[in-house]
């Protein structure tokens, strides 16, 4: 389908000094290159990373069955502490999701060119967070069985689910976000899967492919159609990127929990959830890009954005904490002044401030462009961050409720082994996920990549031609 | 208040003539139900098994469907609710007993006997079931309450793991067996006159059991008769043979005094008419000017009487006689009372306290005749003769105090008794020993190897409730009946005499301490029934269907009226006060000292396998399954020891190791210790058997039962674990539970803490309440004096599992109705302030609006309603409650539940399942019984005589219950008091349950400086 | 490489395409259906009992009256199941050789309880009271349907919460006079007092709380 005429000048953007594809490109080097991953059969280092995962997942699968059968009194939860790791997971893991459907819905509509090859990436780290986050509501309920209470359907029972709660809507929120986000994934991957497809060695996977790839020929009416298409999944996908962590926000900032009960909750957690977000697809895009052999697409030039993004974003959490504890002193209301001064200084006063210095520091490297392209500072940078962000929501829930009106209820917290088996396992879990994504999905979304190059050939050329037709007036001029 | 016969059903119970028929054979015995007392084989094969009919296989009436419900099926059917139910069986009865109606409870007058004398008693019982106790309002000694330990009786009912059957040297044997024995043993102990008799029993006030040990006495010249309790109350009658030369009962009227000084005597709690005086004490707490009494109390540990005081005066234990001493001698010396001559040269130098001493002396000598001074059972008799000596003086012994002829034998029943009975039957002179006092063998002071000693008595019989210590060394073990199961008789202080009467047949063939002794008084053919009430039929007078209606009307109302005692005149003999004064030593206790406490729960220790009790927080600790080591926070520091340390105790060369707890409050230089703790726990138990506390017994010798110096304390490796349930003691200046003095409140009234109450400023307008009910609660801080019967009757009334250590160490523990207990003022010398703490119901309540599925909502009447089979467990709800009384089923509590201890659940509330959240609901149940009562005689509920359990048993009527629309209720005037108050006003949640604030009346000579 | 897929291939793609989104919208109805039916509420499944107890004959045609056997009715919580001793009311004198009433004998001789199956059975957390009913004007008919028909007794509504909820809405469709109470043929007669006279007359305020029920 694609035409072949190899473009001896590198490919650059005339507007860019730093190029979003290196090296002497065509469409089918393209191809090639971005569909090698797949092609390729996996790795010694991909076997391992695959077993520890699956360990993990092993370990997740355990603490869950724990949990349903001796009940949530196998976490450390108590009264006042009845919310601990399930939520903070919970919103953790959600927050995650946020950099893919930005990357990939906001930027769509505003033509930001350099996300087309990260975005698969993005996408499905969302994917996969998202799923993991719909897990932990659901295990954190004191009777799993009965959560389709949650949802609003005509029930013998005559009873409805209570709209003023935040509950039902985080349910809502959730599943739209996941369909949404799952169709997106699934529609920006139909030609690569057809180019998979055509490519494809073995019938088995051509066959596999061919299902999916839902017979994509990529005439021009399907190009048409799908652009559409596209387009208004980005458009509906947007709104999300806000609603879904503004709704989780409100499970907080509705009840009256000191440290909880505050307007600015909505905002600053969507910052965070993107920052986060953004932390994780740093975290995964720069170990994984060598291997698979996506230097010449994923650039330093992406590397350099997503850190600005992460600066952006991490300037905005720190607002969003400054703004709490000033609320709380600014309040005067002794329960609030007090809860924050425990997040600060009580028991858990060392999380916090650990918190500080990856979330509000940390991000202030990327002020200076050296740093930004100091991939071992970028990594570890991130990765502080991801940590960082667990430990927000730590602080927000366990100090909180652990220190609330009545001092007679103020009780220690300390989580079990199935805590953390949950935490971990998640990990694992998201990990294989990961794996498999990159093993059988081609990474990197080649049709937007062949794309972006022929516009950057495009650009080239008119350029050029627009010297050749200048060059002959100046003579004159002489 | 109408008498209990038209407010209960009356039972008629009767024992069967004799027949060989009924259960066991060889003896009639109690009824079960009344089919059974017709002598019904099948109930007789059952009788013989585990379980009663109504328990297990032979299920009656609507059992079964309460059973399930109780075993809570609950949300297992409301999780599956598509799938197919179990069939479920209906057993009717086969005759229909004519006073029980398959789901209207009845209810039984009764009495138990704590310390020997009566507390009143009603019981209901579910189909022969009983399932709560309540006090009897027309008991002297009740009136209407109970305290916290006859709440969990029910526990000790039901428990398996009780002595079941008769067994000599651990192989069973029939009572009949027993029977024929003993009578054989007793006729040839007559030969020698009894030598070699030793009968050691439980304190009691049984006129009946008085005639057998008469009979016995006659007929065994030269046996030992003596009573035991670990806990003894000698000090008060060796108090009152000192001053008035005979044993007396004191008995004091509070609400007529206007001064008390307690020499370490916790009367609120402690003492057979305690629940009595606490009322009468309350009464005179009533916040006005000149009608208010002031309570000093000189105490070293911090006792629930302590928490009441208007100054409490912290000081070794030792230190309280010196105490005594000094205020009679500034009695005598500056206010020159009459009959005080001879102690004006009395002068101990002792000038760090004299301030304390001039203040009390003048306050007591300014209220003469309206001041009382009270000494405690653990202080020796010198202190209750002084105590006597100044009552005279002052004339408060007239004017506030009744002296009654002990019910009980006024013998030494203490630790002195285990020594000689040691001694004899170690050198072999016991040849027959009956024990019916309770565990004599782990109670045994130092020094005492009454183990051992037993163990060689050939003939030692032991009336047994549980394997204990005693049991293991005596020949014969005998099930001991729950009082509940027995027949027996008892009287009050005051005299008033009970017929105690079995609620259901003793479930594991249990005998009455009349069983044991009946044989050696040559009536072993007489079963306890028949003793009773022949014995009253004599007093009575009277026979036949005659007799018979008036000993139903007895069992009915629960007293026997005209029994009353009237008071003894007495005159003290100063002379005989002045020696024994003269001969008190002044030197002042060096050192450390041991002070040991009888135990708030365990009592002498025959509590502890009371789940309930063991589960109860301390009053002033919190602690929860186990004692600890009691320090003042300034001892601690010198010590350098810190909470949840472990130290060794090392008290005349023995010694054990406790954790520390370091209570505010408590007296310097002294360590308190619990006694009744560190037993093995045995059975099947929330808790596996682990050092549940530590046993203070290892420390006590006889010469020194209470308090001690000479005690060593050193910092041991590792920690010492207890679990309490609340860690912070300090309301952080916030206004929580309110407290102010006198003059603070008469100069603020009427705008007393007017920011605490009134209407909030609403966004919308808040919700109309036009139903004719408006429930509502409120509490007086001022009346409560925090001795937690209401926690405990809370988890009686409302099925509440006991979640055991580990959980309750996790924060978990499941009480809806708790007692939190805060200090305010310094940690040397606070105020402790007790405060009850349900759900508040509020009228906004943060709780509602954020449950997802609308389990928790709200009533037109004002209830906010927890609907457990609509609760999925997000636990948003508990999150949001800023009062923290929600509790969450973190785990299943029921597969703990024995079959046996299901019968005493209430059937009237559903048992809860792993995963929901629960709280308190204002005894909803009783409401809507009430409600539908009244709707069906077509008039409105009387909501005056509608309690909720923690309003019904409260003492001194702290909490009450009703409704907001009868304007001149008492709950409705309380919501008018100038006191009230709403806790965290200022949320606006609008609470339904209104604080009262505690006031104050200190002596201002001891206010400032 | 050629081809695997032929153009039917978009077809059948379509086809599965739609039964995907179908399948899941056909499982919800049928799940919602299903609770509705009688199957999943128990109802008109007659139930074998230990004992041949016949309400056609004792209700129908000899017109014992409910109250006779169901004793507590009136009173208590629960109807009130009859004692062995009352079938022998009636039995020691008639039919004391059938070999139907053999079972009765036996368990009366035995004193054991006759184990009934229990045909109406609420769950456990509801707290349903028959005194309260009865005495407010809702016949026995109304809940527990023509018995006088039956002949092995069968839940003959379904006994769900909306079901209770509708007559605690709205009770006035089926008051009838307390003299026709246990009456399983009554019909409203021109000149019988109307539903809002029977409301006012036996005072009836049904109540929808919670607590009303679930305690």
């Amino acid at each position: 389908m694609a035409e072949g005429r190899v473009s001896e000048t590198p490919t650059r953007d005339p507007l860019e000094p730093r190029p979003l594809i290196e090296g002497a490109q065509s469409p089918e080097s393209l191809t090639g290159s971005l569909l090698r991953p797949i092609e390729r059969g996996p790795g010694r280092v991909w076997w391992a990373l695959f077993f520890l995962t699956l360990g993990g997942t092993g370990l997740f699968a355990a603490a869950i069955a724990v949990t349903l059968v001796r009940g949530i009194g196998a976490w450390g939860n108590n009264i006042p502490v009845a919310w601990a790791f399930g939520i903070i997971d919970f919103v953790w893991w959600i927050g995650f999701g946020h950099a893919g459907t930005l990357i990939s819905a906001i930027l769509v509509l505003f033509q930001q060119k350099w996300r087309a090859s990260v975005n698969r990436f993005a996408e499905a780290m969302t994917l996969f967070a998202v799923m993991q986050a719909g897990l932990f509501p659901m295990l954190h309920l004191g009777r799993p069985w009965v959560f389709y209470w949650l949802v609003p359907y005509p029930s013998t029972l005559r009873v409805w689910p209570q709209f003023k709660s935040a509950l039902p809507w985080d349910m809502l929120a959730i599943t739209t976000y996941f369909t949404v986000s799952l169709l997106f994934w699934y529609l920006g991957l139909l030609p690569d899967l057809a180019a998979a497809r055509d490519r494809a060695p073995t019938p088995r996977r051509q066959f596999w492919y061919g299902l999916f790839s839902l017979g994509w020929t990529g005439s021009a009416r399907h190009w048409h159609h799908w652009r559409t298409g596209y387009l208004l999944l980005a458009a509906l996908a947007t709104p999300l990127v806000l609603s879904v962590h503004t709704i989780v926000s409100f499970d907080f900032a509705i009840a009256q929990v000191p440290g909880w009960h505050s307007t600015i909750f909505p905002p600053y957690f969507v910052a965070g959830a993107i920052f986060s977000g953004i932390a994780l697809v740093l975290t995964l895009l720069l170990p994984v890009r060598g291997p698979l052999g996506l230097h010449h697409v994923i650039t330093d030039k992406h590397v350099d954005i997503l850190t600005k993004l992460l600066l952006a974003t991490g300037l905005m959490v720190s607002y969003g904490y400054l703004q709490e504890h000033f609320f709380a002193w600014y309040s005067g209301d002794e329960y609030e002044m007090a809860a924050y001064a425990f997040k600060r200084t009580g028991t858990w006063g060392w999380l916090f401030w650990l918190q500080m210095f990856t979330n509000v520091l940390v991000p202030h490297l990327f002020w200076f462009s050296k740093l930004r392209t100091n991939l071992v500072v970028v990594w570890f940078a991130a990765l502080a961050v991801d940590i960082g962000m667990w430990l927000e929501r730590f602080t927000i829930i366990v100090p909180s409720l652990a220190h609330d009106f009545l001092p007679r209820s103020w009780e220690h917290y300390s989580p079990t082994w199935v805590d953390f088996g949950l935490l971990f396992g998640s990990m694992g879990f998201f990990g294989l996920l990961f794996l498999l994504f990159l093993k059988f999905i081609p990474p990197v979304p080649i049709s937007e990549v062949k794309e972006l190059h022929h516009d950057l050939k495009e650009a080239l050329e008119e350029k050029e031609r627009r010297e050749r037709t200048e060059s002959p007036l100046r003579e004159k001029e002489a | 208040m109408p008498p209990l016969t038209d407010r209960y059903p009356l039972p008629v119970l009767q024992d069967p003539p004799r027949t060989g028929t009924a259960g066991a054979g060889e003896r009639p015995r109690a009824w079960r139900s009344l089919e059974e007392w017709r002598g019904s084989p099948e109930l007789a094969r059952a009788a013989e098994r585990e379980f009663p009919p109504g328990a297990a296989e032979s299920l009656q009436g609507l059992d079964r469907r309460r059973f399930l419900q109780l075993a809570g099926t609950t949300a297992a059917l409301a999780g599956l609710a598509a799938c197919k139910k179990p069939a479920e069986k209906v057993m009717p009865y086969t005759h229909q007993p004519p006073d029980v109606t398959p789901g209207i409870p009845n209810a039984y007058a009764t009495a138990w006997t704590p310390e020997g004398y009566a507390a009143g008693l009603v019981v209901t019982s579910w189909e022969g079931r009983p399932t709560k106790v309540e006090g009897n309002p027309d008991h002297p000694a009740s009136l209407g309450a109970t305290n916290h330990l006859a709440q969990a009786l029910l526990v000790d009912l039901y428990d398996t793991t009780r002595v079941r059957g008769v067994k000599l040297r651990g192989t069973p044997r029939s009572f009949k067996t027993y029977l024929e024995e003993q009578v054989e043993r007793a006729r040839r102990l007559e030969a020698s006159g009894g030598e070699g008799l030793w009968l050691l029993l439980e304190p009691s006030a049984s006129p009946t059991r008085r005639e057998l040990l008469d009979r016995i006495r006659q007929r065994f010249p030269r046996a030992r008769v003596e009573t035991y309790h670990a806990l003894s109350r000698d000090n008060v009658h060796e108090g009152a043979r000192l001053a008035f030369g005979r044993p007396l009962e004191t008995r004091v009227r509070y609400d007529e005094a206007r001064v008390v000084l307690s020499l370490d005597a916790d009367f609120l709690t402690q003492g057979p008419f305690a629940l009595r005086e606490a009322r009468e004490f309350a009464h005179s707490r009533m916040p006005e000017r000149g009608a208010m009494s002031r309570l000093y109390v000189a105490e070293s540990h911090f006792s629930v009487t302590g928490m009441n005081a208007d100054h409490r005066l912290r000081m070794k234990p030792s230190e309280v006689e010196r105490f005594a001493l000094a205020v009679l001698g500034e009695l005598a010396r500056s206010h020159g009372l009459p009959g005080l001559e001879r102690f004006r040269e009395l002068e101990l130098g002792w000038p760090e306290k004299v301030r304390e001493v001039r203040a009390v002396a003048g306050d007591l000598a300014r209220n003469g005749d309206r001041s009382v001074v009270v000494a405690g059972t653990r202080q020796p008799p010198r202190v209750h003769a002084v105590a006597h000596a100044l009552n005279g003086a002052l004339g408060s012994q007239k004017r506030l105090i009744t002296l009654y002829e002990p019910g009980v034998d006024a013998g030494r029943g203490g630790p002195e008794v285990l020594r000689e009975l040691a001694e004899a039957a170690s050198a072999g002179r016991v040849d027959t020993l009956v024990v019916t006092a309770s565990d004599p063998v782990y109670t045994a002071p130092v020094g005492v190897t009454l183990g051992a000693a037993l163990s060689a008595v050939p003939n030692a019989v032991y009336l047994a409730f549980r394997e204990d210590e005693t049991a293991k060394h005596s020949a014969w073990v005998l099930p001991a009946a729950h009082v509940l199961e027995s027949w027996g008789d008892t009287r009050a202080v005051d005299g008033t005499a009970s017929i105690i009467q079995p609620l259901i047949q003793p479930l594991f063939q249990g005998l009455t301490e009349l069983d044991v002794l009946s044989p050696f008084a040559g009536v072993a053919d007489q079963p306890p029934y028949q003793l009773v009430k022949g014995y009253w039929q004599r007093r009575a007078g009277a026979a036949g269907p005659a007799f018979d209606d008036t000993w139903d009307q007895w069992l009915a109302v629960g007293t026997i009226p005209g029994t009353e005692a009237p008071g003894l005149p007495a005159t003290v003999d100063v002379g005989a006060v002045d020696a024994s004064v003269r001969a008190f030593a002044r030197k002042p206790s060096q050192g450390l000292e041991l002070n040991l406490l009888p135990g708030y729960k365990v009592h002498d220790g025959r509590y502890f396998h009371n789940a309930w009790l063991q589960e109860m927080p301390d009053p002033l600790t919190m602690l929860s399954w186990g004692n600890a080591a009691l320090l003042s926070p300034r001892t601690a520091e010198r010590l350098k020891l810190e909470p949840r340390d472990k130290v060794k105790l090392t008290f005349r060369g023995r010694w054990l190791e406790a954790p520390v707890y370091v209570l505010p409050g408590h007296a310097d230089d002294t360590v308190s210790l619990e006694l009744g703790w560190g037993r093995e726990w045995g059975g099947d138990s929330p808790e596996p058997p682990a050092d549940l506390g530590v046993n203070a017994y290892l420390l006590r010798h006889a010469d020194a039962p209470w308090f001690a110096d000479g005690l060593q304390v050193e910092k041991v490796e590792g920690h010492g674990r207890y679990a309490t349930s609340q860690d912070h003691w300090s309301m952080h200046g916030r206004e929580i539970a309110l407290q102010d003095t006198l003059d603070e409140y008469e100069k603020k009234k009427p705008e007393y803490l007017q920011h605490l109450k009134g209407p909030v400023e609403k966004l919308y307008d808040p919700f109309k309440y036009g139903e004719p009910y408006q429930w509502a609660m409120a509490v007086d801080l001022n009346l409560c004096i925090g001795c937690g019967a209401c926690l405990v009757a809370c988890q009686a009334e409302n099925n509440i599992p006991v979640v055991g250590r580990e959980q309750v160490e996790r924060g978990r523990e499941m009480y809806w109705l708790r007692v939190d207990r805060y200090f305010e003022g310094s940690p040397e010398e606070p105020h402790a302030i007790p405060q009850p703490m349900m759900c508040q119901h509020c009228e906004a309540a943060p709780c509602e609006y954020v449950c997802p599925v609308n389990a928790t909502v709200h009533s037109d009447e004002g209830l906010n309603e927890m609907v457990y089979n609509r609760c999925i467990g997000t636990r948003y709800c508990s999150n949001n409650c800023p009062y923290k009384v929600r509790r969450f089923n973190y785990l299943d509590y029921r597969p703990r539940v024995t079959e046996l201890e299901k019968l005493g659940f209430n059937p009237d509330v559903t048992v809860r399942m792993r995963g929901v959240m629960e709280k308190c609901t204002y005894c909803v149940q009783r409401i809507e019984r009430a409600r539908i009562e009244a709707r069906k005689a077509r008039r409105p509920i009387d909501t005056e005589a509608l309690e909720s359990a923690c309003a019904q048993v409260c003492p001194t009527e702290a909490i009450v219950f009703g409704s907001l629309h009868a304007r001149d209720s008492e709950v409705a005037k309380r919501h008018r008091d100038p006191r009230h108050y709403a806790v965290l006003h200022e949320l606006g949640t609008r609470p339904r349950t209104a604080y009262l604030a505690r006031i104050k009346n200190p002596n201002p000579e001891l206010e400032h400086g | 490489m050629a081809w695997i897929f032929t153009p039917r291939a978009n077809t059948v793609a379509r086809v599965v395409a739609v039964g995907l989104l179908a399948a899941p919208a056909l499982g919800v109805f049928l799940l919602w259906a299903y609770a509705r039916s009688p199957l999943a509420q128990n109802m008109r499944q007659p139930v074998a009992q230990p004992v041949q107890f016949d309400h056609r004959h004792h209700a129908g045609d000899e017109a014992i009256d409910c109250r006779y056997c169901h004793s507590t009715v009136e009173v208590s919580s629960s109807a009130g199941y009859p004692s062995v001793a009352t079938c022998l009311n009636c039995h020691s004198q008639i039919w004391t050789q059938s070999p139907l009433l053999e079972p009765v004998r036996q368990y009366y001789f035995a004193d054991r309880p006759i184990p009934w199956n229990r045909v109406h059975d609420l769950p456990d957390f509801t707290y349903f009271n028959h005194s309260i009913h009865v005495s407010k004007g809702v016949g026995c008919v109304t809940c527990h349907g023509r018995v006088d028909l039956m002949p092995s007794v069968q839940q003959a509504h379904p006994l769900s919460m909306g079901w209770c909820l509708d007559c605690h809405r709205d009770p006035m469709p089926h008051l009838r006079p307390l003299e026709a109470i246990t009456s399983m043929r009554w019909q409203p007669r021109p000149g019988d007092p109307r539903p809002e006279e029977l409301a006012r007359l036996y005072d009836v305020q049904p109540r929808t709380n919670c607590t009303t029920c679930h305690r």
